[in-house]
């Protein structure tokens, strides 16, 4: 499942922000490292392609939650690193404990008989 | 947070704009970093290295659709695309030099054009007067409605007030203070004799106005308290400056105004000139105004006076419409002391010209001229619309393209608009440029010697320039916008005869365009037409008088109060003087010169029978040889005799036209007139010549003999040059009494002045009408050329079936004369109107003068079945055999 290509729900927009937070938070990375992440940590189910993903880590970027730098890849290549800044890792805290909250009131709402 | 998010995409935003360059570069770069790195991950996995970068580029999507994503989504998206937007037109516009120089300037002319006319207008009636607070600033004025009137003398305009009323007006709670004006020619002499442009103003003016003061104080409530209280003196700033040279002891100087001393109190701020459009340079209390005119005119005790302007500073808290209420209120009381008045007081807001007959009869013109302004706008947004459809269709084939590979419509549409406003935006800007030069414009043609009005742009002006400019986008931007993008893909891509099968309304539009500029240039082609023909009449007329080498002095010697005798001896003095001037050819006396005044006088004529009848005509004072100095002739009889005492019976003079009305068939020697409680003898009948009008060569004038020259002119007619002359006289009037000042005016240069605005406006209106008369003309070839094409199959199927080529070239004709002959129509109908309200600049053309209107239609009409047959023409060249197979 691709989220450009088949665009799951509108429920899932705030989704690749989170997850792209989240794979950062473990460490500075890549555009095709935090893709490659984030296919790991859901086990397959979300590979985000550039043209979602670059164009988010640009607007996260603008807000202010990433900050670039460029470095040497694995391959001795330069690439363009994304790190969480103070802000981001504070967005990533709002935004894990809202995806919890939704989550938890969904998974009550669906299990109402 | 959310704060600090904001700042932070404010910031990437004017990053993301200004280094737009270096930004791009680096999205590049992390782009073909991530492709490489894919690719090596590819080869890690066993790919071949060559196959790894192919599948690579294919996996992310196309690295420039992903940039094209990316930028949608940075912050400041949509002001980069504008951005983007301007650029591409910028470099479109200046592709095409030719099409935006044309556009901008029939822009910049038609907003600027129509921006100075809105400028002038704003600038005398509505722009706030040149003090401070000015927004609390209110005019009172008083109408009378029509029952009141009769007796009432009326110096200025009819709603102004007496001295009296005004006291009673003051007292309106609504007033934190209130003054009244009227202006006044003063003859100063400190030192050496000067005319003055004055002010009588009552006690609390500078107050009022508040005005403070370089030196010295206002009037005191003392000073002004009675008639003839004390002899004050208040100068501006610019009077002090250049008849003192700024000398600081000018306070507490004697000065004589009209030879009475008056002290100086004090000296204005810089910026002040009075609030009149004529600068004023001195301020005299009213109560002084009898003494001043030597006891002969009581103007300040008399009440049924119109002669004061008042103005008044509205009370902190009080609102228009109260003061008006009281106003009213005061105004009934006013009235209960005259029977059968009835008073229409008024208080507006603070303006040069504001007066009720403004806002009543004034209108019309007003509307006149703002009609003609936006008839101006309306024309050059015709012309720009036409050059821009023309265009559109040139482009047709490239928004095809632009369409076809995705572009959608509604951003070709904006980038179409964004096109049009730049060009709005930029023909705005040259006009404003127009604005900024008007002040030096109206300096140069003022005929007020002496204006202070503003007519400089101020912020409400811009606000001005700038909506025309955007109401000009929206005329002459949208239409073309959207027929440019309802293009049919499939048969833009085919040649120029599929065009044919493309829906019809952009040729619709186009015959609209053209129609509307047809009637434009009909209308100004008509107006400029008659205002030429009645310029070119008013000087080709001969006004039965000499013009050339006529010079005219007057003098001040009623103002420093000389009485009649004294008078006497300087006139005799000077004409002697002037006469014996080499090239003189003669000296007159008169009231005053022709066509720049008109004074009518209604009187009695005793008939033959012995009953009198009642007669109307111009009237002049004029010395024996006055006739001889304008080169008039003395048809019959005798001309006056030199200046001397008449007795209760006068010899009067008769122009031919007034001896015809009055005595038809008869021979109007020793008929007399009753003039003034007196009869006089009719002793010699004159020449006729056009004393109230240039528009009337034949006219009634009855001439009347110089009894006494106290505020005559003098008049000479010189061969030799008349600046030599001109010069001269006020030396000579110096010598006998350094009081005595004198004001030479050549007659020509008056006339001239007097023809001036007839002559603008047939310029300006003959130069747009022929400009839109041009872009009319192209407009229809286009629209023919167009429907020949698009009918072409049509027109090959009437001549395989027998129509001649000449049947064919008027089936055409006809379908451009259409649009034509009904802009043409409505343009004369409207001219009609506008010339019936423009009449008085006529000089007896009539406005519906069949040579001006038959010229125009002739020039009309050639232009338009010159414009229809060249297109028209190609109908005639149709092969119907290959065509049909053509098309087959």
């Amino acid at each position: 499942m691709t989220i450009r290509e088949t665009e799951p729900s509108k429920l899932l927009q705030g989704t690749l922000d989170l997850l792209i937070l989240k794979a950062l938070a473990l460490g500075d990375m890549h555009g095709l490292g935090i893709s490659r992440r984030i296919e790991q940590m859901t086990h397959g189910t979300f590979r985000v392609k550039p043209g979602s993903l670059f164009p988010a880590l640009h607007r996260m970027e603008d807000a202010g939650w990433l900050a670039p730098r460029w470095g040497e890849s694995e391959a001795n290549r330069r690439a363009k690193y994304y790190r969480l800044t103070a802000a981001g890792r504070k967005q990533f805290q709002t935004e894990e404990s809202e995806w919890q909250r939704v989550a938890v009131a969904i998974t009550a709402a669906l299990r109402t008989t | 947070m959310g704060f600090r998010r904001t700042i932070s995409e404010l910031r990437a935003a004017m990053r993301n704009l200004f280094r737009r360059g270096r930004i791009e570069q680096t999205l590049d770069d992390e782009l073909h970093a991530y492709v490489e790195l894919l690719a090596a991950e590819k080869v890690r996995e066993g790919m071949p290295r060559a196959d790894a970068r192919r599948a690579a580029l294919i996996e992310s999507g196309g690295v420039e659709q992903v940039k094209e994503d990316v930028r949608d989504a940075r912050a400041g998206a949509w002001l980069e695309s504008l951005a983007r937007d301007v650029e591409h037109t910028l470099r479109g516009l200046r592709r095409t030099p030719g099409f935006t120089v044309a556009v901008v300037a029939t822009l910049a002319i038609g907003i600027g054009l129509n921006s100075a006319i809105f400028t002038l207008t704003y600038s005398v009636l509505a722009r706030p007067l040149p003090v401070r607070d000015a927004d609390r600033v209110v005019n009172v004025y008083a109408r009378l409605r029509s029952g009141g009137v009769a007796g009432r003398n009326v110096n200025g305009n009819p709603s102004f007030l007496s001295y009296d009323e005004f006291l009673e007006y003051a007292r309106a709670s609504s007033f934190a203070s209130s003054a009244v004006y009227h202006s006044v020619d003063l003859s100063v002499a400190d030192g050496t004799a000067r005319l003055a442009d004055g002010e009588l103003v009552s006690c609390d003016y500078f107050r009022t106005l508040r005005v403070s003061f370089a030196l010295g104080r206002g009037f005191t409530p003392e000073e002004c308290a009675h008639v003839g209280g004390a002899p004050s003196v208040v100068l501006s700033h610019g009077a002090w400056q250049a008849q003192y040279g700024g000398d600081s002891s000018v306070v507490g100087r004697v000065v004589h105004l009209n030879g009475i001393p008056f002290r100086v109190v004090g000296v204005t701020e810089r910026a002040f000139d009075g609030i009149a459009l004529q600068r004023a340079s001195i301020w005299v209390p009213i109560t002084m105004q009898i003494a001043l005119s030597h006891g002969r005119d009581s103007a300040v005790v008399q009440n049924n006076l119109s002669w004061l302007v008042m103005v008044a500073r509205l009370a902190p808290n009080a609102t228009l419409e109260q003061a008006n209420a009281e106003a009213t209120v005061i105004g009934h009381r006013l009235d209960a002391l005259a029977s059968g008045r009835q008073t229409i007081p008024s208080v507006v807001r603070g303006a040069y010209v504001n007066f009720p007959e403004v806002a009543g009869q004034g209108a019309l013109p007003l509307a006149l001229i703002m009609l003609l302004g936006f008839t101006i706008v309306a024309m050059a947004c015709a012309n720009v619309v036409s050059l821009v459809l023309a265009r559109g269709l040139a482009r047709r084939r490239e928004i095809a393209i632009r369409l076809a590979i995705g572009a959608s419509r509604a951003k070709l549409v904006r980038q179409l608009v964004i096109e049009s406003g730049m060009l709005a935006t930029l023909g705005a800007a040259l006009g404003l440029a127009f604005v900024y030069a008007l002040p030096f414009v109206v300096r140069g043609l003022s005929p007020i010697a002496n204006m202070q009005l503003d007519v400089s742009p101020d912020h409400r002006v811009i606000a001005y320039v700038f909506a025309v400019g955007a109401a000009a986008t929206l005329l002459f931007g949208l239409a073309p916008a959207l027929q440019a993008t309802s293009v049919d893909l499939a048969s833009a891509f085919k040649n120029v005869s599929a065009l044919g099968r493309l829906n019809v309304r952009p040729s619709r539009v186009r015959a609209i365009v053209v129609g509307v500029q047809m009637a434009g240039s009909a209308m100004l082609l008509v107006v400029g037409g008659l205002f030429l023909r009645g310029t070119r009449r008013a000087v080709a007329n001969d006004p039965g008088y000499m013009t050339s080498g006529v010079v005219s002095f007057s003098m001040n010697a009623e103002a420093i109060g000389y009485d009649s005798t004294r008078a006497a001896s300087v006139y005799a003095a000077l004409v002697e003087r002037i006469r014996d001037t080499p090239g003189v050819a003669s000296v007159a006396l008169t009231s005053r010169m022709p066509l720049l005044a008109s004074t009518s006088a209604g009187f009695y004529v005793e008939r033959g029978n012995g009953d009198s009848l009642r007669q109307r005509a111009s009237f002049m004072v004029v010395s024996g040889t006055y006739f001889q100095t304008m080169n008039m002739r003395i048809v019959r009889g005798t001309t006056f005799d030199s200046m001397s005492t008449h007795t209760p019976e006068y010899p009067v003079i008769v122009s031919g036209s007034l001896a015809s009305a009055t005595w038809p068939g008869e021979d109007a020697l020793g008929k007399r007139i009753r003039w003034r409680g007196a009869w006089h003898r009719v002793v010699g009948v004159a020449s006729e010549a056009a004393v109230s009008s240039l528009a009337r060569t034949a006219e009634p004038v009855l001439y009347l003999p110089v009894v006494d020259p106290l505020g005559k002119q003098i008049v000479a007619r010189t061969t030799n040059s008349p600046a030599k002359l001109m010069a001269s006289v006020p030396e000579w009037a110096r010598e006998i009494d350094p009081q005595l000042t004198v004001a030479s005016h050549r007659f020509e240069d008056r006339i001239a002045m007097a023809l001036l605005p007839g002559q603008l406006v047939a310029v300006a209106t003959g130069v747009l009408g022929a400009l839109a008369l041009l872009l009319a003309t192209i407009g229809i070839a286009g629209v023919v050329t167009f429907a020949v094409g698009q009918r072409r199959h049509e027109l090959a199927v009437r001549l395989a079936i027998g129509a001649t080529a000449r049947d064919v070239v008027m089936l055409m004709m006809r379908q451009g004369a259409k649009p034509l002959s009904i802009g043409a129509g409505v343009g004369v109908l409207m001219a009609v109107v506008l010339a019936q309200l423009a009449r008085g600049f006529l000089y007896g053309v009539s406005p519906l003068d069949p040579i001006a209107y038959l010229a125009i239609l002739l020039v009309l009409a050639s232009a338009g079945i010159a414009a229809t047959y060249v297109p028209s023409r190609r109908a005639a060249l149709i092969d119907p055999a290959a065509t049909l197979r053509d098309e087959a």
